[in-house]
């Protein structure tokens, strides 16, 4: 079998509250994302999905457990090791629009990672329109700023912005729960349709299981910072193992 | 939408706004040219001496009369332009700048930094601000130098306190965080996305802070703290003046009404200047 790309062992995140008791944002996650897999993780609002996603990236330091991204352990990273980890990982965020610096044009926040990675400014903005066309938009958008597009745009445009050092495990938190339901289709026939020309792998987090189901390869389901079952989609949704999964999957189909 | 008012009424807010911006804005200019080139436009040497035409009461040749020593009142107000405005520009220019490099580094650097900058601003928002500036101020010594020290000294923490709280905010952004995927450094960062998206209510702060801080400087010269004589400082003047009061009473009114006039043209400005950056009057700024 071979390597995972993220392995994720024995995750905990604990908030101390002065005074009340502790929260388990996240508790003991532990689970694997084989290269080229799309693995689903749901949840409802307050699952620890957010948290599991910021302690992935390496933005929020572990409580306990290990992330380990291609070889790198993220969670014992610091600095210039974390900016390394970041050529490997990037993230699509929820609110697409509020993903771009409101100040900056949308070819700005796609550069930025080449520019920090001493790529030239001409053959920064030339990958920039590709990967604006590869995300199914015209290249003239480099010049838009953010509140000058729609959402589903702007989403595409922060696609296409994850994309541009060429990561091998593309993170999308809640990256179709601020769309409508027509664009978020065409956003999951983006991702699908990208990872099989650019051969990455995909986690995926979302509290709607009909879409998880038919765009995943795998799924967690998360409840309550903890991973309550895991499994193939069909699987999970024929036979839930555990009372919250049922719970979930009746309230949906 | 229906509670909403209407385009028309949105377009005249925003032109007669617009017009207000235009009318404080040359306003302001006025008062910086003035202060500019206030050697060409003083009709009279204003630290020359004729004791022949002391005390003399206004009139046509000089417009805000002569105060004790014969010097020409006019000439001085304009004179005292160039300090007066100067040094209030100097000072909130220098409590902006330090404000916010304190309160920017107080956020990105969080943890006990934050807590202890921040006690030390508390500290000085605690004080009353211009009993604290006379204290140092005497410490220091008079002089216009010391007396912008002194009000930069206990005037800083509250720039310190809106950056930070605004860097804060832009730090729980998705954009922020996008940023440092990317992989820029701290500084790249703090540069080209933090100070761009905080500019905006600091520098509207420091606008409405002229007025303020040029009160302030004219209350520390008036009590002799300050611009020291016989250099025209409108504070200064005043306070020279001021025993003149029943005889000759437009030697006060005179740099009275400067101050008046120019904290009231900054106040004005600052105010519109803020309306006009509200969202809320910015139509179309947001799709």
């Amino acid at each position: 079998m071979a390597e995972p790309i993220l392995s994720i062992q024995n995750l905990t995140k604990t908030f101390k509250l002065h005074g009340r008791e502790d929260v388990h944002a996240v508790k003991d996650a532990t689970f694997d994302l084989m290269p080229g897999e799309c693995l689903g993780v749901i949840g409802e609002s307050g699952s620890g999905k957010t948290t599991l996603v910021n302690m992935i990236t390496g933005l929020l330091p572990a409580t306990s457990g290990t992330v380990t991204l291609d070889g790198i352990e993220v969670t014992k990273c610091k600095g210039k090791d974390l900016r390394k980890a970041w050529k490997k990982m990037q993230v699509v965020f929820q609110t697409p629009t509020e993903s771009f610096d409101p100040r900056r044009t949308l070819g700005d926040g796609i550069m930025e990672s080449l520019r920090n990675n001493s790529v030239s400014k001409a053959e920064a903005l030339k990958r920039a329109e590709e990967l604006l066309e590869l995300c199914g938009l015209q290249k003239e958008f480099v010049k838009r700023y953010p509140h000058e597009v729609s959402g589903g745009q702007c989403q595409r445009a922060a696609i296409a912005r994850a994309l541009a050092i060429e990561p091998k495990l593309l993170i999308c938190d809640e990256a179709t729960s601020a769309l409508d339901v027509t664009i978020q289709a065409e956003i999951i026939e983006l991702l699908t349709e990208l990872r099989r020309k650019l051969d990455m792998s995909i986690l995926f987090i979302c509290h709607d299981i009909a879409l998880v189901q038919q765009f995943c390869d795998r799924l967690v389901v998360m409840y309550r910072g903890q991973i309550v079952e895991q499994g193939v989609p069909s699987e999970v949704i024929a036979a839930p193992k555990n009372g919250y999964t049922r719970n979930l999957i009746n309230s949906i189909l | 939408m229906k509670n909403e008012p209407t385009v028309r009424v949105q377009k005249l807010r925003r032109d007669t706004l617009k017009a207000r911006l235009i009318l404080f804005s040359t306003l302001a200019i006025l008062l910086l040219l003035v202060s500019v080139f206030c050697e060409q436009l003083c009709p009279y040497d204003p630290y020359a001496q004729d004791l022949s035409i002391a005390k003399m009461a206004p009139s046509a040749e000089h417009l805000f009369g002569t105060d004790r020593y014969g010097r020409d009142m006019f000439s001085r107000v304009i004179a005292g332009a160039k300090t007066s405005i100067f040094s209030t520009l100097l000072l909130v220019a220098i409590i902006t700048v330090i404000g916010t490099i304190v309160g920017v580094f107080a956020a990105w650097i969080g943890g006990w930094t934050d807590t202890i900058l921040m006690r030390i601003s508390d500290l000085f928002l605690a004080f009353p601000g211009l009993v604290f500036a006379l204290a140092v101020a005497g410490v220091l010594g008079g002089g216009l130098h010391n007396a912008i020290i002194a009000l930069a000294a206990i005037s800083w923490p509250k720039f310190a306190r809106i950056a930070r709280s605004q860097t804060l905010a832009q730090k729980e952004m998705p954009y922020f965080r996008a940023a440092k995927l990317a992989g820029g450094s701290s500084l790249k960062i703090i540069v080209k996305h933090v100070l761009p998206n905080i500019m905006g209510p600091i520098l509207v702060t420091s606008m409405l802070d002229i007025g303020t801080m040029m009160m302030e400087l004219a209350g520390l010269s008036f009590l002799g703290l300050g611009a020291k004589p016989p250099a025209a400082e409108w504070g200064s003047m005043i306070s020279d003046t001021r025993g003149l009061l029943q005889t000759a009473p437009w030697l006060t009114f005179a740099p009275g009404l400067a101050i008046f006039v120019s904290v009231m043209i900054f106040n004005l400005l600052g105010d519109t200047v803020r309306d006009y950056l509200d969202p809320k009057m910015r139509k179309g700024a947001r799709a």
